[in-house]
């Protein structure tokens, strides 16, 4: 189960304060919990999400080096920090979000399960091809297809102690194919440097715009870490070279990038 | 070079009876028999009838002149739609006397082609009388004594009047007309016919001219009929074969002969004593004299004789096969027949006890009937059945060579196995050799007949066979349980009906270093039907706790593509997929001797990524072997990854090979292409078949497999699969089929391969109860499978038997798409018997709602790759 913690403001207040919030103050941010919906267009799938009476447009479906990750359904997601379009500019029916940070929350959630059929009057966004395949090639054709947009670099000394962060979707003891690079980074100088690695691995909390805060599962900081652990030993790093440390009790949320504190660091250091 | 067997008796020496005249004698052999002819011809009704009724083959022959090619005649099967065999295999004949009458041989060619060949005797159809010149075998009293055989000046009198009215040329002629046939789009032949499978041979003087002619390089097998050569020119225009033309062989041969009474006996002696070294075969009849068999109905014994060298030679039919090899074949062992060979059999010292290999195989053919009593010395007609002769199987220890190229039918066509390397010898191959307790080799269960694979209906052939006892019915995994009674069909349904063999794997499972690994999962059996998951020896709770699952064998083919590398430039996200959820505790490792990942796709749960670990372990589990030498296993590898398979031909539109508009999808295209983990293509161009439109079934056919391709790059909404809905491309996702079977020529995953397609766990998977089920708990904190949350019901765990991971339950590694005609059943549990089989069950995984015709479309796609 989620842990949920309502803080001072109340679900029902906080909605109605949030709706009045959103509308008059467009281009300022929000964060909530929602089920995702997935609108089929003639082309490729609209991501969409039901907040608060209106259709908001996250993006379309992409690969798994995309910035964003498109939502799952029967899993609920936790859109933070959107910045709701100044324009009011709409896409595939939606009031456009930018610059969030969206996550899948593991839970299985089976009522999240709207897929809209296409319809004419919804296309994806015009260009969208063109900026799939410049995501794709990243910088360009002699690159390739699926250009890793962090590629590992060997490192080389002077070594100095440096930290390397991975970040994790809520509840999720398993990171995203765009954190790899960190983890490999990591690896990789530790390994070379033949210095140790110390994993710091916490437990996320969520403060929603109505209030609501939304915790991660406990005991997940130290899953995280073990799990680490075994990745760079995996990757080549001696295992007592590789120190753990986890904290369970979940970061103070703060309402506005509180995503970052679902998250491990390795610091590499003599 | 080794006699196997030498059954002569002394008192019928080989060499006894030497003349210096029995060259010239051959071509008179005829009329020596003439006067029995004219006898025998007035009670040979039955022959005839035998011969207008089209042989006692499956597929009734009928004889017919054809206009492209007046000089000869046509043995066929009346209807050349021959489905079950696939492409008639070609035997060009010469006839006794070289006479230029192509219905001379008439019994016995009829009875050939009867069995699925193509015919072709020199001469057009000449008058009825000739049909059977040699009447049955005249008292061994009435034979033509040697002493009375013409003299030198007979001869060259007889020589004078009577010159031979054909040339061995006219046998490479009627290949080359054959050849032509095959291709000739408006003609019967088009895309029937197999050109890589061909039989000369000849009667008397017409094995002469068959020797001459099997110089031919496209030659298979030569087969040489009361004949041989004599030791310096005979001066016969058209058949002037000598010893020295012996050199030019270079196929496997076989001389059948009447016993010394034959007039040619003596020369077929010498010749297989001075033969290059070929596989060679040298028997005659008691009692039967230079006119053979032929007249009889069937062509009598020599007809038998010569329809199981033929499906033998040209089928790689080892049931047939047996009445040839090991020191007791069936002619060897037969009273009436007197057998020399050589290089046909393996070296006995493969077997610890002394066997010739392939006589290891307990049962096979007719050494056991039902009754378990060994069947009566000689018994040809028992494997006449047709069940008996499930077409080009191998039986492991066999002698033999794979060819570089076979071609074997299956149900929708025919399927080719290229060997790059060129033909490979089976005979201590251990590829092909038992190397352990149970007379297994890896070929039993990687047929290429088979498309490398083995399919149920194969296996329900080789029971009929063999009544059970064959290696592939091994107890260890051939049988749903070792405890369950030995061959009882009931113990092996599930090979028998699926095609699956049990698979074994310790739980907890075990690091390759043997350390336990902690699993975030527990398993409950809760359905064991097979009794093996519960039994105190083999299941979960006993001394040496193991999971046994149900799984089909893969395709050994295409592996240089399989397992091709991930480290591509033009695709740098390949590599790291040894990440995400697939793996991210135990990122899959790297190749310690390059530092890179390794394809791990060979296997269901990619347990093994190295093909030799694999071939070890599978000797290990599979063959009863203590291991394999370090030559052993290279020698395997080395086999694999230089061995193609595809469909070569399809039964509506003929040969996939690059011409007669088709597309090149064989293997030699995917043997030729680099191999290249995304772009699945297939061999496919997106012009290909664009402008076929006529009505005929043959183009109706290629449009839809040009929609199926289509429709097979066409997206559809991919959801709730476990490693592809949860790695970052959303649930659902609208990708087509391509998404992860994206291989370039054989539709594997590009990535690490292994996903929850559905087809495993339930409720996707529909519940059945002829497998085991399991109850899956997933521990608390472990991550989960995204899509099926912490309690998964399924009929084989998959990847998690091998990771121990929750989110890997019921996750398998896609397959290849190649050669998939041949090997039904399909998925991993072998739960779609058949192509459409597939396609209804995605269709209804993804609420899809294809139309039947997208169905077939999809169907007819599959089934030429």
């Amino acid at each position: 189960m989620m842990h949920r913690r309502h803080l001072g403001i109340g679900i029902l207040f906080g909605s109605a304060f949030l709706v009045i919030n959103v509308a008059s103050a467009e281009g300022k941010r929000v964060s909530f919990e929602t089920c995702p919906i997935a609108r089929d267009t003639s082309e490729v799938l609209c991501w969409m999400v039901e907040y608060q009476g209106k259709m908001y447009y996250l993006g379309i479906q992409g690969n798994q080096f995309a910035d964003w990750y498109p939502p799952m359904l029967r899993h609920r997601v936790i859109v933070e920090d959107a910045k709701i379009a100044a324009d009011g500019n709409q896409i595939c029916g939606g009031i456009v979000l930018e610059d969030f940070v969206s996550s899948p929350v593991a839970e299985l959630d089976p009522s999240c399960d709207t897929l809209l059929p296409a319809e004419d009057r919804y296309k994806p966004p015009a260009g969208y091809k063109e900026a799939l395949v410049k995501m794709m090639m990243g910088g360009g054709p002699t690159e390739g297809l699926f250009r890793h947009p962090n590629p590992v670099i060997p490192p080389t000394p002077p070594f100095t102690a440096r930290s390397f962060t991975v970040l994790y979707d809520f509840d999720f003891i398993t990171s995203r194919m765009r954190s790899v690079p960190q983890v490999e980074a990591a690896a990789d100088y530790a390994r070379v440097a033949k210095w140790h690695a110390t994993i710091s691995a916490g437990r996320g909390a969520v403060k929603l715009s109505d209030g609501t805060v939304l915790v991660e599962r406990d005991g997940i900081a130290e899953r995280r870490a073990e799990s680490l652990q075994k990745t760079l030993e995996a990757l080549g790093v001696p295992k007592k070279q590789i120190e753990i440390h986890w904290n369970n009790t979940e970061a103070a949320p703060q309402g506005f990038e509180d995503w970052r504190n679902r998250s491990a660091t390795i610091t590499v250091h003599p | 070079m080794r006699d196997d067997v030498n059954r002569y008796p002394e008192s019928v020496s080989m060499r006894a009876q030497t003349s210096p005249r029995r060259g010239w004698a051959i071509l008179f052999a005829p009329i020596l028999a003439l006067s029995a002819v004219i006898s025998f011809a007035q009670t040979n009704n039955e022959a005839l009838a035998q011969a207008e009724k089209g042989g006692s083959g499956p597929y009734a022959a009928v004889m017919v002149g054809d206009p492209t090619l007046p000089t000869h005649t046509i043995y066929r099967p009346r209807d050349l739609n021959v489905s079950q065999s696939g492409r008639l295999p070609i035997v060009v004949w010469a006839n006794g006397g070289c006479a230029n009458d192509g219905n001379r041989f008439r019994y016995f060619l009829t009875e050939i082609a009867s069995h699925g060949y193509l015919v072709v005797a020199i001469g057009p159809i000449g008058p009825s009388s000739v049909e059977g010149p040699y009447g049955p075998p005249p008292p061994a009293t009435a034979a033509p004594p040697i002493a009375t055989q013409p003299t030198p000046a007979e001869i060259a009198k007889f020589m004078a009047t009577h010159p031979p009215l054909t040339q061995a040329k006219q046998l490479n002629d009627a290949i080359d007309w054959a050849v032509g046939e095959n291709s000739r789009k408006a003609g019967p032949y088009f895309g029937k016919l197999n050109t890589k499978e061909i039989a000369v041979m000849g009667q008397s003087c017409g094995g002469l001219q068959a020797i001459l002619a099997s110089a031919d390089p496209r030659t298979t097998t030569t087969v040489i009929w009361n004949s041989g050569t004599p030791p310096g020119s005979n001066g016969l225009p058209g058949a002037d074969a000598v010893r020295a033309n012996l050199a030019d062989l270079h196929a496997p041969i076989a001389y059948f002969s009447g016993d010394a009474s034959d007039i040619a006996y003596q020369n077929s002696n010498e010749d297989f004593d001075a033969l290059p070294k070929i596989p060679a075969f040298r028997a005659f009849e008691k009692g039967v004299g230079h006119g053979g068999t032929y007249q009889q109905p069937n062509g009598g014994t020599f007809g038998k004789v010569a329809v199981a060298w033929l499906d033998w030679q040209l089928k790689g039919d080892a049931i047939a096969g047996h009445m040839f090899t090991g020191a007791d074949c069936l002619l060897c062992t037969d009273p009436q027949w007197v057998v020399r060979k050589r290089n046909l059999d393996p070296d006995p010292s493969l077997h610890a006890d002394g066997r010739g290999a392939n006589t290891a195989v307990p049962g096979l053919g007719a050494e056991v009937q039902p009754n378990g009593k060994t069947p009566v010395e000689g018994s040809i007609a028992s494997i006449d059945e047709p069940h008996h002769r499930p077409a080009g199987w191998i039986v492991a220890g066999t002698p033999g060579v794979l060819p570089r190229e076979s071609s074997y039918a299956d149900p929708l066509g025919e399927v080719e196995t290229l060997s790059v390397a060129g033909a490979i010898n089976r005979q201590g191959h251990p590829f092909f050799t038992p190397l352990g307790s149970n007379g297994r080799a890896c070929v039993t269960c990687h047929q290429p007949s088979d498309g490398m694979s083995i399919s149920a209906a194969t296996a329900q052939e080789r029971w009929k066979a063999s009544y059970g006892h064959d290696p592939l019915f091994a107890m260890v995994d051939g049988a749903n349980c070792p405890s369950l009674p030995e061959n009882d069909p009931a113990s092996h349904s599930l090979l028998l009906d699926r095609g699956l063999f049990r698979i074994a794997l310790p739980w907890p499972p075990r690091r390759p270093d043997g350390s336990a690994i902690d699993p975030d999962i527990s398993i409950e059996v809760l359905r064991d039907p097979t009794g093996c998951n519960t039994s105190d020896l083999y299941g979960l709770h006993s001394a040496r706790p193991m999971i046994s699952v149900y799984r089909r064998p893969r395709a050994v083919g295409n592996l240089a593509h399989i397992i091709s590398d991930l480290n591509v430039p033009q695709l740098p996200i390949l590599k790291h997929f040894r990440f995400t959820a697939k793996a991210v505790e135990d990122p899959y490792p790297l190749d310690p001797s390059t530092g890179k990942m390794r394809n791990p796709n060979i296997m269901a749960d990619a347990r093994f990524d190295d093909l030799g670990d694999q071939a070890f372990d599978a000797a290990i589990n599979h063959l009863g072997a203590k291991g394999l030498s370090a030559a052993q296993r290279q020698q395997i590898v080395a086999f694999e990854m230089q061995l193609y398979v595809a469909q070569s031909a399809n039964s509506v539109i003929g040969p996939l090979d690059g011409e007669h508009g088709a597309p090149n999808l064989g293997p030699g295209v995917i043997a030729a292409t680099k191999p290249m983990p995304g772009g699945a293509a297939f061999g496919f161009t997106p012009s290909i078949w664009a402008d076929v439109g006529s009505s005929d079934p043959q183009d109706q056919f290629r449009q839809s497999v040009r929609r199926g391709f289509t429709l097979f790059n066409q997206p559809v909404m991919l959801r709730n699969v476990q490693h592809i809905n949860s790695v970052g491309l959303g649930n659902p996702t609208k990708r087509a089929c391509s998404l992860c079977h994206t291989a370039q020529m054989v539709g594997t995953d590009g990535a690490a391969g292994w996903i929850d397609i559905g087809v495993q766990n339930l409720p996707w998977a529909a519940d059945d109860p002829s497998l085991p089920l399991f109850k899956v708990t997933c521990k608390p904190g472990a991550q989960q499978h995204m899509f099926l949350g912490p309690v998964i019901y399924t009929h084989d765990p998959g990847r998690a038997l091998v990771t121990g991971k929750c989110f890997d339950v019921g996750a398998i590694v896609a397959q290849q798409f190649r050669g998939l005609a041949a090997r039904a059943p399909y998925f991993s549990n072998g739960s779609a018997a058949s192509l459409r089989e597939v396609v209804d069950f995605y269709d209804r995984r993804f609420d899809i709602h294809y139309t039947d015709q997208q169905k077939q479309d999809l169907v007819n796609f599959l089934s030429v790759l």
